[in-house]
């Protein structure tokens, strides 16, 4: 099931943070938000996931309305996100933090989820820093930390906001992998991403923000060839 | 001096039980509560007044103040988690402060100051607890119970829910569960454990007093805690053997009566503030080395992406 925004906008005071936006991100493909900083694109994430609420628009996941839904619900629907600054539990162990995101509930029977856990953290080599607190990992493997908990969460919609900054390119390439896997696995998935490389190599298609407003959308080589992306983003007209 | 030792042995173990409470409060899902010599009050006067209806029934005891102390911690959770974070700890004072007025000012329940005298020993299933001793044993049972029961719940799903909730509000909320109930849960079981401490202090002393439940008293549990090691299982323990059985130990030393006094409140704040300052060197040490890797990492990244990086 796909995910349509329909002209959501969220103003804090006189600083219209977005306005009117529209998209829609389909299932089993790969959505890049690109723009400038306070282009809008992790204000948008926080009203996906239920942070902020909009002053007015609809947010949907299938048929299922997320505006008003508090955020803890929209992640139970299966709209799980990353955070720019992680947000990890830097004083819990990595193995403790991945369990907690794979349990539902309080008490859930343990032995498969467990099995699961040590599933995730192996695929993303996280298994020899397993009892470690995630505090004393490295950057690069604090941001696989962050994927471990959204693959542990099995969600439907993923909003990946600059989790491939600053990664080395071994985790580079193993967070391609993933990101890729998740999209066959017909996932939703969203990104924000500064690094166009990236997008030229995962995007599906790319929407491009700038001061609250979508200005373009299409395929990679429809929005990079724009005119105005060009010259607001790149800065170039050539 | 026999009697002398198993009394702070014995209220080395009251004390450790009820911050055991507030370790799971404050320290499992930092949640700083300022009141939690409420709880503890609570599980004394049920004690106090209830204890020669029952004969002395220690689990009936138990089992009323316990209750009383969750439902009342209940009432503080749903007044005071309406406000931020940071201002529970002024709530939670503010609530310590009231209940501390209610008791010395209730005098038809409470005796005020005077007290209440007289508990009679206590019975479990109809046999009497007479000794000192036995009472000593008593209690430290149930510490031995209560230090395990927190370490089995530090690994277990609601330990997960608590360390979530201490680490990142936010986060937890976008993992799908709730901080609010967490928080709710980590004050109520709190409550119960420290209300569980009165109850055998008002056993073991047999006299409750409004002036014991102050202010100074909630202050004591968290010197307790933060002491003995914040969010360990067994550091109530440790910490009530510092505070309860050590630094009295002053008042052996062949010293002035004027100077004992003041020379325990000099150890005892002087601990504290190393204790602070240790784990917040060891803290900001681990900070530190993280924003050392975090650095070394950034050139690589950097350079793999400056072709196409957007100015900004």
């Amino acid at each position: 099931m796909s995910l349509q925004i329909d002209t959501v906008r969220a103003a804090f005071g006189g600083l219209v943070a977005l306005d009117d936006v529209s998209l829609t991100a389909e299932p089993g493909a790969v959505t890049a938000l690109i723009g400038p900083n306070g282009a809008g694109k992790t204000t948008l994430f926080n009203a996906i996931s239920g942070l902020i609420t909009p002053d007015r628009g609809s947010i949907r996941l299938g048929d299922v309305e997320l505006v008003g839904k508090p955020a803890r619900h929209i992640a139970k629907l299966g709209v799980i996100r990353s955070f720019q600054e992680l947000r990890l539990f830097g004083g819990v162990s990595v193995y403790d933090q991945t369990l907690f995101a794979a349990e539902r509930r309080v008490a859930t029977r343990s032995r498969k989820v467990r099995g699961k856990v040590d599933r995730i953290l192996a695929r993303l080599g996280l298994s020899d820093v397993r009892r470690d607190l995630a505090v004393n990992l490295s950057y690069g493997q604090q941001k696989a930390v962050s994927i471990a908990r959204m693959l542990a969460m099995e969600g439907r919609v993923w909003l990946l906001d600059e989790q491939a900054a600053g990664l080395a390119p071994r985790e580079y390439d193993l967070f391609c992998e993933v990101v890729d896997e998740a999209r066959r696995r017909g996932l939703v998935i969203v990104l924000i991403e500064h690094n166009l490389q990236l997008v030229r190599e995962l995007a599906d298609k790319v929407v491009f923000l700038d001061r609250g407003r979508a200005l373009a959308t299409g395929t990679v080589q429809e929005v990079f060839g724009n005119d105005v992306v060009r010259a607001l983003y790149f800065g170039r007209r050539d | 001096m026999i009697d002398y030792l198993t009394t702070v042995g014995a209220l080395t173990g009251i004390f450790a039980i009820a911050a055991i409470g507030l370790n799971i409060t404050t320290g499992f899902a930092g949640v700083f509560s300022a009141a939690q010599a409420v709880f503890m009050g609570i599980g004394a006067y049920v004690t106090a007044l209830l204890a020669p209806e029952v004969g002395g029934s220690l689990v009936v005891c138990a089992l009323a103040g316990v209750a009383l102390a969750v439902v009342v911690a209940f009432v503080l959770a749903s007044a005071a988690l309406r406000v931020s974070e940071e201002y529970f700890m002024v709530a939670s004072l503010a609530f310590q402060i009231i209940v501390s007025t209610v008791l010395i000012s209730w005098y038809s329940v409470t005796k005020g100051t005077d007290g209440i005298p007289g508990i009679p020993i206590p019975t479990i299933m109809g046999a009497e607890l007479s000794d000192q001793a036995g009472q000593t044993v008593l209690i430290w049972a149930v510490v031995a119970v209560m230090v395990g029961l927190t370490a089995v719940l530090r690994r277990g799903s609601v330990g997960r829910l608590f360390y979530a909730i201490r680490e990142d509000p936010i986060a937890t909320q976008t993992l799908g569960r709730s901080p609010i109930a967490g928080k709710y849960a980590a004050i109520m079981l709190g409550a119960a454990v420290s209300a569980l401490g009165g109850v055998l202090y008002a056993f073991y002393t047999g006299f409750v007093n409004s002036a014991t439940f102050d202010y100074a008293m909630s202050i004591k549990l968290v010197a307790i805690v933060v002491v003995g090691g914040i969010g360990l299982a067994i550091g109530p323990v440790v910490g009530s053997a510092v505070i309860i059985a050590v630094i009295p130990l002053i008042s052996l030393l062949d010293l002035p009566s004027t100077a004992v006094g003041p020379l325990q409140q000099l150890v005892y704040g002087l601990l504290i503030i190393a204790v602070v300052v240790l784990r917040g060197y060891l803290t900001g040490g681990g900070l530190r080395a993280l924003r050392r890797r975090h650095r070394s990492t950034l050139p690589s990244s950097a350079s793999r992406i400056d072709t196409e990086r957007v100015p900004t």
